[in-house]
């Protein structure tokens, strides 16, 4: 079934994600918070880690181009950073940041905008994987939902589907 | 679900990220959830008044024959637990931690402390100062797990316990010890660097158990000023 298909190239692509290291287990713990409440939840916290990121990264940048650097606001806004990108699992942004960090210590300028450049390459890089993932996500979504309702009798994936609909059913909330 | 499981965390963080990650780990455990950005912003939201504090004290006992301080004195709204960021522009959680016990009102509110680095002296520092847990972030469900008893042992603490005076207090020692085991359990589980978060600072320090635990002052033993 090309939707099957479809649902396993998706999990692929997330797969490969991990496999390159750019994603670590804290997005699978984001993945586990979301549930029926708040299906959005993973979308809502990648989107203000976006917004979040982008700020910062102008911050930095203004901070960075100062003809006298101010190293404890970079370190500031770069623990920022590390810190948002820890929560949600953006690994390699994370391990510049710790790199980063170090040479802030050490006030090695050359060294800090080598790691300026190559946060922004992990940011972008990042962002777009998971842009990706959420586009085709929510491209999917629709369809196997209405899949799921031409197919009552359901697989594994279909059967959290079913549970539900069940409690709408005996709770008398369905239309 | 009973209706003592509605408890009520205030998490204070200045990363909006983060703030919205402990908020849903707590909406999931089923608590009600405040998030604030600051700790100013938490000690407002507590009611906190320094300067006030002696008198409204005492015109808020007046009524009250029991030694313990119900956390409803001052404050708008009754908090069973308060988690806060270690590092935070301005106010940090250490600050908003030890202006909490100094508060004659705030004081029994269990408070936890959150931070992005693993400083030995800092976790020890804290949980001297009255801290109930140590957690590393990012914050895993595990931890949250941990939480309940400790906003358990205020419940016990209500006012409308009073009568039970005597047995109150048992069983608030009982919990202690219960805790306590719970907490020498902990250092042989050596397998992940997660599960004990007092691990670290258990290496190469020695803090008395007695000192971990908060609760009510009763000994009336002074808060260390660093």
């Amino acid at each position: 079934m090309e939707l099957g298909l479809m649902q396993r190239r998706l999990e692929d692509y997330t797969k490969s994600l991990f496999m390159e290291g750019l994603l670590d287990a804290q997005f699978l713990q984001l993945q586990q918070l979301q549930d029926e409440s708040n299906p959005g939840f993973v979308g809502e916290v990648v989107s203000l880690f976006f917004d979040d990121s982008e700020k910062l990264l102008n911050e930095l940048t203004s901070a960075m181009d100062q003809q006298i650097v101010d190293f404890r606001k970079v370190d500031s806004y770069v623990h920022q950073f590390k810190g948002s990108s820890s929560s949600i699992g953006a690994q390699r942004i994370k391990n510049v940041c710790i790199l980063f960090r170090k040479y802030i210590e050490e006030q090695n300028i050359e060294a800090c905008l080598r790691c300026l450049q190559q946060v922004k390459q992990e940011y972008y890089h990042v962002k777009s994987k998971l842009e990706t993932l959420f586009r085709v996500t929510s491209l999917l979504n629709p369809i196997v939902l209405k899949e799921n309702l031409k197919h009552p009798l359901g697989t594994d994936s279909l059967s959290n589907l079913c549970q539900w609909l069940d409690y709408f059913a005996n709770t008398s909330l369905l239309l | 679900m009973e209706a003592e499981s509605q408890f009520h965390v205030l998490a204070v963080d200045d990363s909006i990220i983060d703030r919205k990650l402990v908020e849903k780990l707590l909406k999931n455990s089923s608590y009600q959830v405040t998030t604030v950005d600051s700790g100013s912003k938490a000690l407002e939201f507590l009611g906190f008044r320094e300067h006030e504090e002696g008198e409204e004290e005492e015109e808020a006992r007046s009524s009250s024959d029991s030694p313990s301080v119900s956390p409803n004195c001052h404050q708008e709204v009754e908090v069973n637990l308060i988690i806060t960021d270690y590092c935070m522009p301005g106010m940090t959680g250490y600050d908003l931690l030890k202006k909490i016990k100094e508060s004659s009102s705030l004081r029994n509110i269990p408070v936890v402390i959150m931070s992005s680095q693993n400083v030995p002296s800092r976790i020890s520092r804290c949980l001297e100062e009255g801290a109930e847990e140590f957690f590393l972030k990012p914050l895993k469900l595990s931890d949250v797990n941990r939480l309940r008893p400790h906003m358990m042992r205020t419940k016990l603490m209500h006012p409308n316990q009073q009568e039970e005076g005597g047995e109150v207090v048992d069983n608030k020692h009982e919990i202690q010890q219960r805790n306590h085991h719970h907490q020498e359990e902990q250092p042989g589980n050596n397998s992940s660097i997660s599960s004990n978060k007092r691990k670290a600072m258990e290496e190469g320090l020695s803090v008395s158990p007695d000192r971990t635990r908060t609760g009510p002052r009763y000994s009336g033993v002074t808060t260390v000023i660093i």
